[in-house]
């Protein structure tokens, strides 16, 4: 099994943090220095040195997905509004998925109308790591890879797995 | 001069009248007997005087609503301040939903007003229509 933390150990994040901290809202230490100290197994998710609103966060792909082997970057942002608000979350890396679309948006339920102040960075990245392993072509995003998942599995599953040797490796 | 307690008895204006005057004036013995140590009944007939020297009072509060829970919303703990607090107390209570789930005041405050949470207030929890129980 591919483990993150080996490759994208979290030091950097803690140079600046301390500096920043006392603008921030004491949840979103607290998130921080959880995310930091205990993280979630196959997701790293450190703050910007500049802003710790700002995430640079590394999803795995699942073992029992066509994204296995793969490492995903994804960009997640707290907005002012949060935990009122939903993070903004998206991906950097290409990917092949029916609700993901060209520019890496994500189509999930909990980051628009279903969001609730009792999720956090941490929910959410499993909820993203759990849509890897479950496309829903039926809630697509991406109207022509939902389409191939639809009309052609197997194909669309081998263009994933494609994908994911091309433009996913870390 | 330090006060004293005097085993006979828990009246106060008694301890007081002992400080000064040790001799048992037959007054004195009838609110003894009247009034004996609660709990505690002395075998002997010896008196003991207990000077205390200092006494550290320490208190502890909580709501009563809240269990060893932290608040859903800010995730501190119900007897901390809410993240737009300074300090913790009755400017910023626990609110309980009829679905039981307790908040800081504040914090379920603003999601009501959150845009995100309309048109239906929420439990954060468990997505019930919120309403504060009574």
């Amino acid at each position: 099994m591919f483990t993150l933390s080996a490759h994208f150990p979290p030091v950097f994040a803690h140079v600046h943090f301390c500096r920043m901290a006392s603008q921030l809202p004491r949840r979103i230490i607290k998130e921080t220095q959880r995310l930091l100290a205990d993280p979630v197994p196959g997701i790293s998710a450190n703050p910007d040195e500049s802003n710790a609103r700002y995430f640079h966060v590394m999803i795995a792909g699942p073992d029992d997905s066509p994204f296995a082997g793969g490492v995903f970057k994804l960009e997640l942002f707290l907005p002012e509004e949060y935990p009122m608000a939903a993070p903004k979350v998206r991906f950097m890396t290409k990917i092949y998925h029916p609700n993901i679309d060209k520019l890496g948006r994500i189509c999930l339920d909990i980051l628009k109308d279903k969001w609730s102040p009792a999720l956090q960075i941490r929910t959410v990245l499993l909820s993203i790591q759990a849509l890897l392993s479950a496309p829903n072509p039926e809630d697509p995003l991406a109207t022509d890879v939902a389409e191939q998942w639809k009309t052609n599995e197997a194909e669309a599953i081998k263009t994933a797995k494609q994908w994911t040797l091309s433009y996913a490796q870390a | 001069m330090e006060p004293e307690i005097n085993s006979g008895t828990s009246d106060e204006s008694e301890t007081q009248q002992n400080m000064s005057d040790e001799t048992n004036s037959p007054e004195q013995k009838v609110v003894r007997e009247r009034k004996p140590l609660v709990g505690i009944p002395l075998e002997s007939s010896t008196r003991l005087k207990i000077a205390v020297k200092k006494l550290h009072v320490c208190g502890e509060w909580k709501w009563l609503q809240g269990g060893e829970d932290t608040c859903g919303i800010c995730r501190m703990e119900f007897e901390s301040a809410c993240n737009m607090c300074k300090f913790p107390g009755d400017d910023c209570p626990l609110v309980v939903g009829t679905c039981r789930h307790a908040f800081h005041r504040h914090c379920i405050e603003k999601w009501i007003a959150a845009p995100s949470n309309q048109p239906r207030a929420q439990c954060p929890l468990c997505r019930q229509d919120w309403q504060i129980a009574d």
